[in-house]
């Protein structure tokens, strides 16, 4: 947005008094930022219309380039088509629609876009947009329930979910945590009940974090926790720990100490996410975690998670 | 604004209106004319020195006839048209075409182009061809290349892996960034062809094309690059937490590391793309103050760490109503940039037989990035103690930065050193265990990424917020000073 030059014409004014000056100065600037907004939402909106108003033009064109294609009987050009070609097929086609005219691969506009083209559609997909987002703050119903939409919508505000309307993910814990535990997984949201009511048919009610396998080894983890696994898999954590207890291994200490870990870790395999959450405490409690005060410290809300889980399963 | 706009020309119509098509459709005189008084007239009410122009007028926007450049106001301009048939006119804010047979704004395409360039080349620019202008090439991309879907184009969340929200909220500050997504999706780094084991540029070349390409809503794990930074720095290794700006600084130092043609000696001038794109100049100059010697040194720089604790003791000690405003961005920068005395016996002057002597201390940024990252230092290590240092502090949506460079004086253009901000990085919690999250600029919309969670908010509330890194960057890439 441009600085207001608010300041450049004051002493051109005729000499009046100081509050007739200030009021004309106040005006033209509440004027001026009135005046930015609106240009810039006009700006958003008539490119909007004007491409969408191309875009049917050049679609109607396509499909009158294909009719003319059957019917001279070519066969027609494989997928993989060249720009050239394709540029040739439009060579004297010209058709015309409410706000724009094809000519020879070019599109002209017709009119005023903003009063010729009452739908925005989709450059890409060319499906019409929806204006209002289908649920959350300022939601409408799409207007034809039974049409297809660009995928591309406005962003959706909802407690608890995010703009594409899913809920938050949470981690699989058992049914009775459930509550408490989801609302200190997402703390700026609201009670997971008020979105239960409202988004039942869209989406399950729950997302779990997924799991993913460790680059290092077979595995799978839910992904909250695999950066751990992955500390350990690498034999990384075993190092500090020599380096922490036993400052004189420190040097040869990596290699060497890494590989009597792993049976530790091999005698709870998780590869499911459901013996992974039984594991987990496990290992937590049984084996010191390499940077204790840190993790009592940590407040992210997966590490206040595995807190609360290893004093509920211990 | 710098975004990466899917800018198709096969949607894009070719003139704005009906009657800017028949003043432009004959390449000729007439139409060249158009055109160069189109930029010339742009150029005059980009420059606001506003010691030509009428001042009678000024506060509200003015239409200037492009054909004989009088300026109208809103009323007068039918008359002015009807008087002298003249058509169209540029409205002095945002420099819009108006015109007078639509009755509205028009925004032609070909027009819009020639708008950023320099003002010396912008003649020779709009006859240049820039950008791929027949609409052949693009069919010929469109049929060969993969598209974006259109599904909330690049609004995905980043899972926490386990302490990893340091490396979500760089990696997803990245993924935002115009520039770096056209280089890796233009396939700028080409892991198939990358020898390098455990290479940090293949493994954000991979979340590139995994945040874009892939056609889900739910966030993803940035295992790889996780991975491949533990393997490439033992002192991030490990799950525990880290500093966002110091793994900022990894990642620049490795990608740059991963480029081709990069040298890793940075006096030398690299022309790779990270180079160009991350590293600026910092110019340290030390004036003698007894003979007036200036020794000047020039470092590399991937951002400008800024001192809030220096602007919130000022504040203090200013005392009265200046204690009670928040400490500004400008402010940080302005104390960063001021001279700065230098104790005795801490500089041996060269000029007085290397003696040492009292001398003044300047910093000033002697080349710009075009991505700009700010740490407002609110981790205080001293001898003693360490502590964050909470609070709000100031930062505009877009900057200019000529004030602060070697030149702050020089009469170009200022939208050469605009920069607009893209994403702040806040960090909530305690100095030794907390949790980071990122504001991120997606289109005109601004987005909270709060690791998977992402969430709308307005721009008001990212100004609000307590951050703790900011990127800013340069509006248009058109302009760069190089």
């Amino acid at each position: 947005m441009d600085a207001s030059n608010g300041t450049d014409g004051q002493s051109a004014y005729p000499p009046g008094t100081v509050a007739k000056l200030t009021c004309d100065i106040l005006n033209d600037t509440f004027y001026n930022i009135i005046h930015d907004i609106v240009a810039k939402v006009h700006r958003d909106e008539k490119v909007a219309r004007m491409r969408s108003a191309v875009v049917v033009a050049r679609q109607k064109a396509e499909e009158e380039a294909t009719r003319r294609r059957e019917e001279a009987g070519t066969k027609p050009a494989g997928p993989v088509k060249t720009g050239e070609q394709e540029s040739e097929e439009f060579k004297d086609i010209r058709v015309e629609t409410d706000g724009a005219i094809f000519e020879d691969g070019k599109v002209y506009l017709k009119g005023n876009p903003l009063q010729t083209t009452k739908e925005i559609i989709c450059p890409d997909c060319r499906l019409p947009r929806l204006l209002y987002p289908v649920t959350g703050l300022g939601a409408r119903p799409p207007p034809d329930p039974y049409r297809e939409y660009c995928q591309r919508q406005p962003m959706i505000s909802k407690p608890g979910h995010d703009v594409h309307g899913n809920p938050f993910a949470t981690d699989k814990l058992n049914p009775k945590k459930k509550k408490q535990t989801n609302t200190s997984n997402t703390p700026a949201s609201s009670p997971p009940t008020t979105p239960d009511s409202s988004f039942k048919q869209a989406a399950p009610e729950k997302i779990s974090f997924p799991t993913v396998k460790c680059p290092n080894c077979p595995r799978y983890f839910v992904v909250t926790r695999v950066a751990q696994h992955l500390d350990r898999c690498l034999g990384l954590s075993g190092r500090q720990v020599n380096r922490n207890k036993t400052p004189q291994n420190d040097g040869s200490g990596t290699p060497a100490s890494a590989p009597p870990k792993r049976p530790l870790d091999d005698d709870t395999p998780s590869v499911l996410p459901k013996k992974k959450k039984l594991s987990a405490p496990k290992k937590l409690s049984g084996k010191k975690p390499p940077p204790p005060s840190k993790l009592k410290n940590g407040i992210t809300p997966d590490m206040a998670e595995i807190k609360t889980e290893a004093n509920g399963d211990a | 604004m710098a975004t990466v706009a899917s800018v198709s020309l096969l949607s894009e119509a070719e003139f704005g209106c009906e009657h800017l098509a028949s003043q432009l459709m004959h390449d000729g005189p007439a139409s060249n004319q158009f055109k160069t008084s189109f930029i010339k007239t742009h150029n005059a009410l980009g420059r606001r020195d506003g010691s030509k122009t009428a001042p009678s007028s000024l506060l509200k926007p003015r239409y200037t006839c492009l054909t004989c450049s009088e300026p109208c106001m809103n009323g007068d301009r039918k008359v002015h048209t009807e008087k002298t048939g003249h058509q169209f006119y540029m409205e002095s804010r945002s420099r819009a075409l108006f015109c007078q047979g639509c009755e509205d704004m028009v925004y032609d395409h070909g027009l819009e182009r020639c708008r950023s360039a320099t003002p010396e080349s912008t003649l020779q620019v709009a006859k240049k061809r820039r950008f791929s202008e027949s609409s052949a090439d693009e069919l010929y991309v469109k049929s060969n290349a993969n598209r974006r879907p259109c599904a909330k184009q690049g609004v995905r969340g980043l899972f926490n892996l386990g302490q990893t929200c340091y490396l979500n909220v760089i990696l997803q500050t990245l993924l935002h960034d115009p520039i770096l997504s056209t280089y890796f999706l233009g396939n700028g780094h080409q892991p198939h062809d990358c020898t390098v084991t455990d290479c940090i540029g293949c493994a954000v070349a991979e979340a590139f094309a995994d945040f874009n390409s892939i056609d889900k809503s739910e966030g993803f794990a940035a295992l790889n690059l996780l991975l491949a930074s533990w393997r490439a720095s033992p002192t991030l290794a490990g799950y525990q937490q880290q500093d966002a700006h110091e793994y900022y600084q990894f990642l620049v130092d490795k990608l740059h590391a991963s480029a081709e043609g990069n040298r890793d000696n940075h006096e030398k001038g690299c022309s790779c793309f990270f180079h160009r794109t991350f590293y600026g100049k910092l110019r340290s100059s030390v004036t003698c103050d007894r003979c007036g010697n200036v020794t000047k040194t020039e470092d590399p720089i991937v951002d400008l760490s800024l001192d809030v604790q220096v602007q919130a003791k000022k504040r203090a000690m200013g005392g009265g109503s200046g204690s009670s405003a928040t400490p500004t961005l400008g402010g940080c920068l302005e104390s960063f940039t001021s001279p700065e005395k230098l104790m005795a016996g801490v500089y041996n002057c060269s000029g007085c037989g290397n003696t040492p002597q009292k001398a003044t201390k300047q910093l000033r940024i002697k080349k710009l990035p075009a991505i700009l990252c700010m740490q407002l230092k609110r981790f205080e290590h001293t001898f003693a103690v360490s502590e964050k240092v909470e609070g709000r502090i100031d930062f505009p949506l877009s900057i200019n930065m000529l004030p602060y460079t070697t030149n702050p004086n020089t009469t170009v253009d200022k939208s050469r050193y605009t920069y607009d901000l893209s994403s702040a990085v806040v960090h909530k919690g305690k100095l030794e265990a907390g949790h980071y999250y990122v504001y991120c600029r997606q289109g005109d919309e601004w987005m909270l990424f709060n690791d998977d969670q992402v969430t709308t908010v307005t721009e008001a509330e990212v100004l609000g917020v307590d951050a703790y890194l900011l990127f800013y960057n340069l509006r248009c890439l058109a302009n760069a000073v190089s």
